[in-house]
């Protein structure tokens, strides 16, 4: 299974994929743990109706313990994904914090258990609502009803996981020996998140990985809040380190949060990349419980970044009209070769953005070289045509630094 | 003839200029909101606006709100307030040029700079200099970049209903600060 463009689930995206001309645009669901178990059916009927490979994750860092951030009031999603975990600690959570000591005091081969029993059998028992789903898809593609048949199970089992600091991390020792009773029982079917705290430098990952046992062939990494504007070279150099690690042990590397620089990666070793759609390019593991809807920014193709309505238009206005989006999207509300973004609804924005996505992942792939050189074009032109008023260096620092430490490793 | 009575405004009208506005600024000027009257009584005293035309405070568009927005003959005007911080208030305003049809800053007096002037100007921007009591037009504004761009403040102004009139009692109701 090779799955390069992973998609974080959400209700919202619903509609959007149903849409047939989208299907090119992703390979792989990944769907959070807690619309898993909190909308068992709806989500369950909305996810096997798509005939998708999927996994379901586990989000176990949103009941983990933190003494660095006060975490918000859990949402009864919380109390039902805790369920799942340990049905005895749903009892008293979040009355009480749940230390790192009572996973330890031998029920966390259970609560591993559980948690892959919940992924296992997901497809068979969240079912109720399939033909419901299965209906409203047909009709958004104008195709029959799909011919009644087997429901796929998830792509991969995802055992439950805790945000670390790195391999001497108490936490760590749990997570480890939860990808070992899953390699026990479900061998080449797993695929666990490696995730690590936004505290840590990146090379952490290279340690976890170095450190896991045997049996595996994927891995997903998480780095909490990586933010890939910010992104140093040394934090590239750390990804690719990550993936080289890995490739000796033969494992395949998903980046479960990036963005463009992670479709950098792809031709240098990283197997994918997952993001919400609109958003999350990044998450923090401590802040996984902070979900809501805001309105969805528009995405420039050609600074590869996210911007507010209000602010991406004076920028496509600004840049050559060359540079400004072609999608089906952007054409059909495009004045003088640019597109007038304030007409698009909240979904034709993230269609164009997954539009985009998938173009720019088919560019990488297809002469990397080029897409490198079109970044620093971008970023050079913005150098000496700023945007008045604005901190046009916002937008070509991250081009830059992309460029630099891409094109680092190429050498 | 009938006389036309002043309508209550909607709990959020003056959201912004209340608590985001009035918050300190970081030198010894006034608060933003204490900005917000004189630049009213300015306008009505220009003739840009009169007591019956739409106007708010703190209009959202999209992902951003406009200090003061106000619609008088099919036109809007967007003024965004700021003592010092004028690098922010004429970014502001530059993105504002694009969803109405004239975009001002609206700066205090002592504070104003000619390089917030110049960069205005660069910015096609409009400058009010405030003062206590009202406010002087120091550089007009660029025409907008792309007229009729699709949807603009002026919607959002008619959904509001609130009129120049609503607005200024509401300042003098709520006792907004007063400049020294």
């Amino acid at each position: 299974m090779d799955f390069q463009h992973w998609l974080s689930y959400s209700h919202s995206d619903q509609a959007l994929f149903r849409r047939p001309d989208l299907d090119s645009s992703w390979d792989a669901l990944v769907v959070p743990g807690t619309l898993a178990t909190f909308y068992f059916e709806g989500t369950g009927g909305f996810v096997l109706a798509q005939r998708a490979p999927y996994v379901i994750d586990p989000r176990t860092p949103l009941i983990q313990t933190s003494t660095e951030v006060k975490r918000s009031a859990p949402r009864a999603s919380h109390l039902k994904l805790l369920e799942i975990h340990d049905p005895e600690a749903a009892a008293w959570w979040p009355e009480r914090e749940i230390p790192r000591e009572h996973w330890e005091d031998g029920r966390w081969p259970e609560v591993v258990e559980s948690v892959l029993d919940f992924q296992t059998q997901y497809s068979t028992a969240a079912t109720a609502k399939l033909d419901k789903y299965e209906r409203l898809k047909a009709e958004a593609r104008g195709e029959q009803l799909p011919t009644p048949g087997v429901t796929d199970a998830p792509a991969r089992l995802v055992p439950p996981y805790w945000a670390v600091h790195g391999s001497a991390d108490p936490w760590w020792r749990l997570s480890r020996e939860a990808i070992s009773i899953a390699i026990t029982r479900h061998g080449g079917q797993v695929q666990p998140i490696l995730a690590i705290r936004e505290d840590v430098p990146t090379n952490v990952l290279a340690e976890l990985i170095a450190d896991l046992p045997d049996g595996l062939t994927d891995v997903f990494c998480w780095k909490g809040s990586w933010d890939e504007a910010k992104a140093t070279e040394e934090d590239v150099a750390a990804w690719l380190d990550a993936v080289r690690v890995a490739r000796d042990r033969g494992i395949s590397v998903t980046n479960l949060y990036g963005g463009f620089l992670s479709a950098l990666m792809l031709p240098l070793g990283l197997a994918g990349f997952g993001h919400g759609v609109g958003y999350s390019e990044s998450r923090d593991t401590r802040r996984l419980g902070e979900t809501g809807a805001s309105e969805t920014r528009y995405y420039v193709p050609a600074v590869h970044g996210f911007l507010t309505v209000p602010s991406a238009q004076p920028l496509i206005d600004h840049l050559p009209a060359e540079w400004a989006c072609r999608c089906d999207v952007c054409r059909s509300v495009a004045v003088n070769d640019r597109p007038v973004i304030a007409t698009l609804t909240q979904e034709d924005r993230k269609a164009h953005f997954l539009f985009c996505r998938r173009d720019e992942i088919e560019a990488v792939l297809s002469d990397q070289q080029a897409a490198l050189d079109q970044m620093r074009g971008v970023a050079d032109w913005l150098a000496s045509n700023p945007v008045p008023a604005m901190d046009t260096d916002r937008w070509a620092r991250p081009l830059r630094t992309w460029f630099q430490a891409i094109s680092a490793q190429l050498d | 003839m009938s006389t036309v009575r002043p309508r209550a405004l909607p709990a959020t009208a003056l959201e912004g200029p209340t608590q985001r506005l009035a918050r300190p600024t970081c030198r010894s000027g006034p608060p933003e909101a204490a900005l917000l009257r004189p630049t009213i009584r300015g306008l009505l005293r220009l003739g840009r606006v009169n007591q019956m035309s739409l106007a708010g405070t703190e209009m959202p568009w999209h992902q951003k709100r406009v200090d003061l927005a106000v619609m008088w003959d099919r036109q809007t005007l967007a003024v965004e307030l700021k003592v010092d911080n004028w690098r922010r208030a004429v970014e502001q305003a530059y993105i504002n040029r694009w969803y109405a049809d004239e975009s001002w800053v609206g700066l205090w007096h002592a504070y104003l700079t000619p390089a917030a002037v110049r960069a205005a100007s660069d910015a096609g921007v409009g400058v009010l200099v405030v003062t206590r009591g009202t406010i002087y037009p120091l550089q007009s504004p660029s025409r907008p970049p792309r007229p009729n761009v699709g949807g603009d403040l002026s919607e959002t102004l008619r959904a509001r209903g609130v009129r120049v009139r609503d607005l200024l009692g509401e300042v003098r109701r709520r006792g907004l600060p007063a400049l020294a």
